[in-house]
């Protein structure tokens, strides 16, 4: 065939290519192909399938069965199905992929770290490579980042500031010992009140323990910020930094420089889930030796303390909760962010530490077994304290706070009882985090 | 000169990395490779040691392309010979204010330019000393190279983050697919949760490169010790969903499906010519999106085929069905005697030739596109023997340049480099935070990575591969057929066609490739039988 006949015949094949919305069939095919795209989904029940199990994976929430049948197995110590179900799991997961293989992919990895009692090393291993690779600038952006997409913590700066403002109104000189990680991200909107008070501007002396050895490196670089931001406020300040990384119990009046003529907030956001189990009351009981005039806790809704001997109850309780967290992150944030990856990865360190270690063995603090909010107003009550509301003005506040992000979000205001106090954020109609305000 | 950590010359006597190693990470803002240096050996560091690791076959492109995906920044002059150090510190001051002086010697070891940028701070003021001897003269302009190149060096520090990131990624994967080579699965998980922490599937090129390669060097240290390699199959209908899905993406965003299909209809058409029964055989015909361009071609013919068969294999009997229907639709608008033949299951399994259901008077093509998602052949062998019992008239192949067999390190660096230029090749044209990238990354070339680092490679078993199909179908008696003329023009056409610059189409002996600046990603080749 000479050139100019394979031209023309090739013509209008070439027309296709270069116009192919003005081929009939082509858009023929277009639609089928989508079409196929959106068939409903039908159960596979093909014998062709491998598993022998009840759970076909395509099923959606494949992951939580498998897990949960893992979870059950590693506990029965069944060791075919173990190996079994790991494999499933293996092939299915991936920590870049869907809600599912993620959730697959980091469980996998602290099943795989319980089932070869390696979860120590692995534990250790991941906390020391993320401590390297984060800088100030890393984790301020992915803080902040994550106020803007998610109220998961600016809830409970919202909270804590209206409660400690309204608790410590009229007062000259504050004092606010801040046991957080929040890397002071919850101060500012509190300065900006305490400059725009109708009354004198009160002085502020700012503590801030720290209780995470990654937190703990970049807190020298908050001190000149937050000291220019309240110089631009106009309110007089004071800043310190404490480390309480390995005994917070040992806290005293005198350590962290409580002043008699001083009005005493302290600020928990995150910080009792540190503390290990048995040290709890005494933390708490440290609280009241300070005497504070406010005390705001702030503590995600989940319980990984009560079932800690019990394997399987323990992992159905965490797989509940990071299922909600990694939809929550996975609808708050764009598909390809890095920082909706950093806070997966954080997720993973605490499901190895949970699952695959025991409490035995210290741990430099970084304990991670949550506590619900009825468990800990049991804890405060034991020790004296006793629970305020949350006056209509903070509400409002919080309205107005979460009208500022996606569908999905409301806060639960349990009736007035003599067991529950606080108020928590839900995603999805579920409690994720617990904000209380308590007084000794 | 090779204390000098500013530019370096590697050769197989010089190692690549240890002295970036050793001086404190500090980046080369030049690395000259020695053409004939086939065997790199990179030290790492390994608990106060220094092993190092040997990387066999490895092309002087591919080395080159990998080193540009992991050190963007660093520019990399490919010379012929052993340069001695003198002529060196001659040569860089020249290229800098020249770059075309010294390039004749270099296209002449067939190498395609790189320019070597200027330098970005104000030039040192040379000395003039006519009065020197030329021992003196030549010591002087030494010593102006070493001033220049510390000129191009300073302005290049703040480049360094993200070379170094890559340099160590790169280093880390080494050591880590080293450990794994020999069963050191201890430490090469150990080495994992870095890996990963300085990867990201959303990041940089090198970045996503190492977070595919550290998802699948995770998956295969746990398969390790389960001891099951199988992979998880059929796949359900969901996952063929999306994996589909992801296919389309790609094929929209890249060329390479379109050049496997238009370079095999060409050459298919070709073969067909004068025939009245066409039995085509495609043996992964997935949604079969190839064949409707034969059908075009074919109807557009004077001479009308009087029936024309496709037999597809595929897993799933429902895709293999919605295929069918949506073919026939399409061969009944173009008038085309159509019928479809669906196979679920795979070649190498077939042991009669009955099955394929063969008719007297059939011209039969074979067509095959290889991947790395899926075990398409069952038996490379039973595959191989079904070949050449059937003797049709025409096979035509695309394959990727990629070995399957070998040694798992080989493999594993091979597939290093081939994955960079393919993760280059997509970041072309699309951003960093485009989801249609990181849908065709994670579900199509994480899928293909997982499988390939995976125990057994791609076929997840332990049996025998075909190592080259070509030397294969040679010995199955078959000969090739050049694809020089029609289809190559057609390749030309489809590349000029599409936006995209940097893919590159080489004639190779009768074979096509088609390739990423130069490093070769596929290689569609047609074979007939022998007489």
């Amino acid at each position: 065939m000479d050139r100019t006949s394979i031209l023309s015949n090739e013509a209008g094949f070439l027309h296709i290519i270069s116009n192919p919305k003005n081929n009939p069939i082509l858009d023929q095919l277009d639609t089928q192909g989508s079409n196929f795209n959106n068939q409903p989904q039908s159960n596979n029940t093909s014998a062709a399938s491998q598993s022998s199990d009840s759970v076909e994976a395509s099923d959606a929430k494949w992951a939580s069965k498998l897990l949960t049948e893992c979870a059950r197995a590693l506990s029965d110590k069944d060791s075919t199905k173990i190996h079994h179900l790991l494999w499933m799991l293996n092939e299915l997961a991936s920590p870049y992929g869907d809600c599912d293989q993620k959730l697959a992919s980091y469980f996998l990895q602290a099943l795989v770290c319980k089932a070869t009692d390696s979860g120590h090393r692995c534990h250790k291993t991941l906390i020391s490579v993320a401590e390297k690779s984060h800088s100030f600038d890393s984790i301020r952006k992915l803080i902040l980042k994550f106020q803007e997409v998610s109220p998961w913590t600016t809830f409970g700066h919202v909270a804590s500031n209206g409660a400690i403002l309204e608790a410590l109104e009229g007062e000259s000189k504050i004092h606010i010992v801040d046991i957080s990680n929040t890397l002071c991200t919850q101060w500012p909107t509190l300065l900006e009140a305490l400059a725009t008070r109708a009354d004198e501007t009160p002085s502020l002396k700012l503590t801030i323990v720290v209780t995470t050895s990654i937190a703990k490196s970049v807190m020298k670089e908050i001190a000149p910020r937050m000291e220019k931001f309240a110089r631009l406020m106009g309110v007089p300040f004071e800043f310190k930094v404490v480390s309480g990384l390995y005994r917070l119990g040992d806290l005293t009046k005198d350590g962290l420089g409580v002043q008699e003529d001083e009005a005493l907030a302290v600020n928990c956001i995150g910080a009792l889930r540190k503390v290990r189990v048995e040290e709890r009351m005494d933390v708490i009981k440290m609280i009241q030796t300070l005497k504070p005039r406010v005390v705001t806790i702030v503590e995600e809704e989940a319980d990984f303390s009560t079932n800690k001997n019990d394997f399987v109850k323990c992992f159905e309780e965490c797989l509940r909760f990071y299922t909600a967290y990694f939809d929550m992150l996975e609808e708050s944030f764009p598909t390809t962010s890095n920082e909706k990856l950093m806070l997966e990865r954080e997720c993973s360190r605490t499901m190895v530490r949970v699952l695959a270690c025991d409490d035995e063995s210290d741990h430099g603090g970084e304990n991670e077994r949550r506590e619900r909010g009825i468990q800990w107003a049991e804890r405060l009550r034991d020790s004296g304290f006793s629970s305020v509301g949350y006056s209509d003005d903070v509400i409002d506040d919080i309205k107005a706070l979460l009208k500022r992000y996606r569908a999905g979000w409301s806060y639960i205001s349990p009736p007035g009882s003599v067991y529950d106090s606080g108020i928590y954020l839900s995603w999805k109609e579920e409690p994720v985090v617990w904000c209380s305000v308590w007084k000794p | 000169m090779s204390h000098n950590p500013r530019y370096l010359q590697a050769t197989h006597n010089f190692s690549l990395i240890s002295p970036l190693l050793i001086h404190n990470h500090q980046i080369p803002q030049v690395i000259i490779l020695n053409h004939h240096a086939s065997n790199f050996r990179f030290p790492t560091r390994c608990a106060n040691s220094t092993r190092p690791i040997t990387c066999q076959s490895l092309h002087n492109f591919s080395c080159h392309f990998l080193l540009e995906s992991f050190l963007p920044k660093v520019h990399i002059l490919l010379i012929p010979f052993h340069f001695s150090p003198i002529m060196l510190h001659s040569l860089l001051p020249t290229l800098q204010h020249n770059p075309k002086a010294s390039s004749s010697a270099m296209t002449s070891a067939g190498k395609r330019a790189v320019d070597v940028a200027s330098p970005s701070v104000a030039e040192p003021s040379k000395r003039h000393r006519t009065h020197l001897s030329p021992v003196e003269k030549d010591l002087q302009s030494e010593e102006e190279g070493e001033d220049q190149l510390q000129a191009v060096a300073a302005g290049a520090s703040a480049r360094e983050d993200d070379d170094s990131t890559g340099l160590r990624l790169l280093g880390l994967l080494l050591q880590c697919a080293e450990c794994v080579a020999m069963d050191n699965l201890d430490d090469a998980g150990q080495l994992l949760p870095e890996i990963a922490e300085l990867s990201s599937p959303f990041g940089s090129s090198a970045q996503r490169v190492g977070a595919y390669f550290a998802d699948a060097l995770s998956a295969r240290i746990i398969s390790s010790y389960l001891s099951i390699y199988s992979p998880f199959s059929p796949l359900c209908k969901t996952h063929h969903q999306k994996l589909l899905n992801a296919l389309q993406i790609f094929n929209s965003v890249t060329p390479l499906i379109k050049f496997s299909h238009f370079t095999a209809n060409q050459a298919i058409q070709q073969a067909l010519d004068g025939a009245d029964h066409v039995h085509i055989i495609d043996l992964d015909i997935m949604q079969g999106l190839q064949w409707p361009g034969l059908f075009h071609i074919l109807a557009s013919k004077s001479r009308k085929v009087k029936s024309f068969r496709i037999t597809g294999f595929g897993s799933s009997a429902d895709l293999l069905k919605s295929t069918g229907q949506r073919l026939a639709e399409f061969a009944t608008a173009l008038n085309i005697p159509f019928e479809f033949q669906p196979i679920e299951g795979k070649i190498g399994n077939i042991k009669d030739l009955n099955q394929l259901n063969i008719k007297a008077g059939e011209t039969i093509v074979v067509h095959w596109m290889h991947h790395c998602l899926y075990d398409v052949s069952g038996s490379d062998l039973g595959a191989s023997r079904i070949l050449t019992m059937l003797r049709p008239k025409l096979i035509t192949i695309v394959e990727q340049d990629l070995s399957h067999g070998g040694s798992f390190l080989g493999r594993f660096v091979e597939a290093l480099h081939y994955y960079s230029a393919l993760f280059d090749a997509l970041g072309d044209g699309l951003e960093t935070e485009s989801v249609e990238r990181h849908t065709v990354e994670q579900q199509l070339f994480g899928c293909e990575i997982r499988n390939i680092v995976a125990v057994g490679g791609p076929k997840r078993t332990g049996e025998v591969k075909v190592e080259r199909w070509e030397d294969e179908l040679v010995r199955g008696g078959f000969r090739p057929v050049s694809l020089a003329g029609n289809p190559a023009a057609q390749a030309n056409l489809l590349l000029g066609m599409f936006p995209w610059q940097g893919y590159t189409l080489v004639e190779e002996g009768g074979c096509l490739k088609l390739g990423w600046k130069d490093l070769p990603l596929l290689t569609a080749s047609a074979w007939q039988p022998c007489e």
